[in-house]
């Protein structure tokens, strides 16, 4: 097992997770949307990613491999949580009124992107943050394509009455 | 705000640092096991009693049910167990021993009717299965607790082996005894029919000798993720569900793969990868089928003529056809023509016209001629996803995206 991995394992392990670090961490925000959720989310990818690393370094590419725990660990999350925690981010300190516009936009898209179901949020953020294809979508969510096609299609639509997005299909 | 992309931007460019997502990192990593919510207070019980149990000094081998094909997402196989030569190791759900390596492993039924000398897991088998065949061995195990029934009917612990094993013993009716074992301090019940001498000595040694630290990944069966979550957490086992699509919902009742597969020995802590059975919800029977509602309206009857524009989509619970606006959310009940019909298909769900030819598959834009009408004056919705809104379709679809 991994846990169980010499000196050179461990570092090349840390080595990867330091490099991959602000990825991770952008990534799991968008999917999580709060800061504590982030942290988490990314804690627990790392302890998975640890346990198979033998396989992570044998992947074609690790950091599609450590995509693709991330998306599913968090869906996993989610499920276990089926009551709904309320996480509420504190705002920074703001400056003058271009700030409070700024945070209060923030605010506005964080509440549409949260109002979406998990699978929804996971594929937009899949085909819009990180540029994956639908088959690439349906292999990491191990779907249908035509699942994720329509999951994109009721997220888009949930964006759009939310009013967070303005312009067409964004594909 | 403009799209999609930008929004999601703008959210990452809030995010965390990587110096703060790692903070703890890398302790946190090695020295502790990720956080189970529902981990249930009385593992740690189980897994030392499961620790106690057996050990087999000896060469490591193979086991009949790991049988399920590696992906590139599996994590590392774990150790297996060491048995001395000639048996091999088989359990589940925190219980376990070592058996003959030729000996069949019988995962339902009656294991006292197998054709061979067999090991199984099948706690519910006394009182509903015939009488053992003549000249076979079966063992059959399970968690004490499970049943714990048999112990009024035994008698008091002796020694045995180094373990405090109670045993009842009847005659089977063709010429074999029956015996019943119990160990409290492994949470085993061993039921083992015989017309060999040293068999239940040969188990009971290797239920002794198992080493600290062992469990066995349980037997597979229907039941929800959470079910079958639990239940390898019950054993002691961490599970990683990476490769279960997040298309089950928690309330689908499934049969899941696990790797390594049931009936293996591990280390209590071990992985266990939650796996989709290979041919999907299509092939398990669990998918609740497609629907739609049909209304009267036929080709060449008079029909509304209004023209709407969306996405089939399916209900991700009733899984029922609707459309859903392509522009401003939200979507639309549907009414389709009489005789239509609804199928699951390797392209996902789709609809069919009445001679059986595919309209379209859900994610699909669509632009069909009709109406729409209040739920109220509609009595031909059988299934409905609440939207408030029903259009029938009466005309001919077109696929246009």
């Amino acid at each position: 097992m991994g846990t169980s991995g010499g000196a050179q394992e461990r570092a090349a392990f840390e080595e990867f997770a330091h490099a991959q670090a602000g990825r991770f961490a952008r990534l799991a925000y968008v999917l999580t949307g709060h800061r504590e959720a982030t942290r988490d989310l990314v804690q627990e990818t790392l302890v998975a990613l640890w346990r198979a690393w033998p396989r992570v370094c044998a992947a074609d590419n690790p950091g599609a491999y450590a995509r693709r725990v991330m998306v599913n660990t968090h869906l996993m999350q989610v499920r276990r949580h089926r009551v709904e925690e309320v996480l509420v981010d504190a705002p920074e300190a703001s400056a003058g009124d271009d700030h409070a516009a700024r945070h209060a936009e923030s605010d506005a898209m964080r509440q549409a992107l949260d109002r979406l179901s998990p699978r929804q949020r996971t594929v937009l953020v899949l085909r819009f943050y990180e540029g994956l294809g639908d088959a690439e979508i349906a292999s990491v969510l191990r779907c249908r394509q035509s699942s994720v096609r329509s999951l994109a299609t009721r997220g888009i639509a949930a964006l759009r009455t939310s009013g967070p997005i303005t312009t067409g299909r964004s594909t | 705000m403009s799209d999609v992309r930008e929004l999601l931007q703008r959210l990452a460019d809030e995010a965390p640092s990587g110096d703060e997502v790692l903070r703890g990192f890398p302790e946190n990593v090695y020295g502790t096991k990720p956080q189970r919510p529902r981990r249930r207070t009385w593992l740690p019980v189980l897994a030392a009693a499961a620790a106690g149990v057996l050990v087999i000094a000896g060469v490591v081998l193979s086991m009949s049910w790991s049988d399920s094909a590696r992906v590139s997402s599996d994590p590392p196989a774990a150790q297996q167990l060491v048995v001395p030569g000639g048996m091999r190791p088989v359990g589940s759900d925190g219980v376990y021993l070592a058996v003959p390596t030729d000996w069949a492993t019988i995962s339902g039924g009656c294991p006292h009717t197998a054709q061979a000398d067999s090991v199984s897991f099948f706690p519910a088998s006394r009182g509903s299965c015939p009488e053992s065949m003549p000249s076979r061995t079966t063992v059959t195990f399970s968690r004490l607790s499970m049943d714990n029934g048999w112990l009024s009917q035994m008698e008091p612990a002796v020694e045995q082996g180094g373990l405090s094993v109670r045993r009842t013993t009847w005659d089977a009716g063709t010429g074999d005894t029956v015996s019943a074992l119990a160990v409290e301090s492994a949470d085993l019940l061993l039921v083992v029919v015989s017309p060999h001498e040293g068999v239940r000595e040969q188990i009971l040694d290797s239920v002794a000798a198992i080493p600290e630290g062992w469990t066995a990944v349980p037997t597979n069966s229907v039941g929800t993720l959470e079910d079958v979550t639990s239940r390898l957490e019950a054993a002691g086992l961490e599970v990683i569900d990476e490769a279960v699509p997040p298309e089950w919902s928690p309330d689908v009742r499934a049969a899941f793969a696990y790797f390594p597969s049931p009936g293996n020995v591990l280390e209590v802590g071990s992985t266990v990868t939650i796996r989709e059975p290979p041919g999907g919800c299509v092939d398990t029977g669990f998918c609740p089928p497609p629907q739609l509602n049909v209304g009267h309206w036929a080709p060449g009857d008079a029909g509304m003529q209004a023209l709407m524009t969306g996405v089939l989509a399916f209900d991700e619970t009733s899984n029922c056809a609707y459309i859903a606006r392509s522009e401003g959310g939200g979507g639309y009940d549907v009414v389709w023509p009489k005789g239509w019909s609804a199928i699951e298909s390797a392209d996902g769900p789709q609809v069919l016209d009445r001679d059986g030819n595919v309209v379209a598959t859900a994610g699909q834009e669509i632009r069909a001629p009709g109406g729409s009408i209040g739920p109220a004056r509609s009595s031909d919705l059988t299934c409905s996803v609440g939207t408030g809104e029903v259009f029938h379709v009466q005309g001919e679809v077109a696929v246009t995206g």
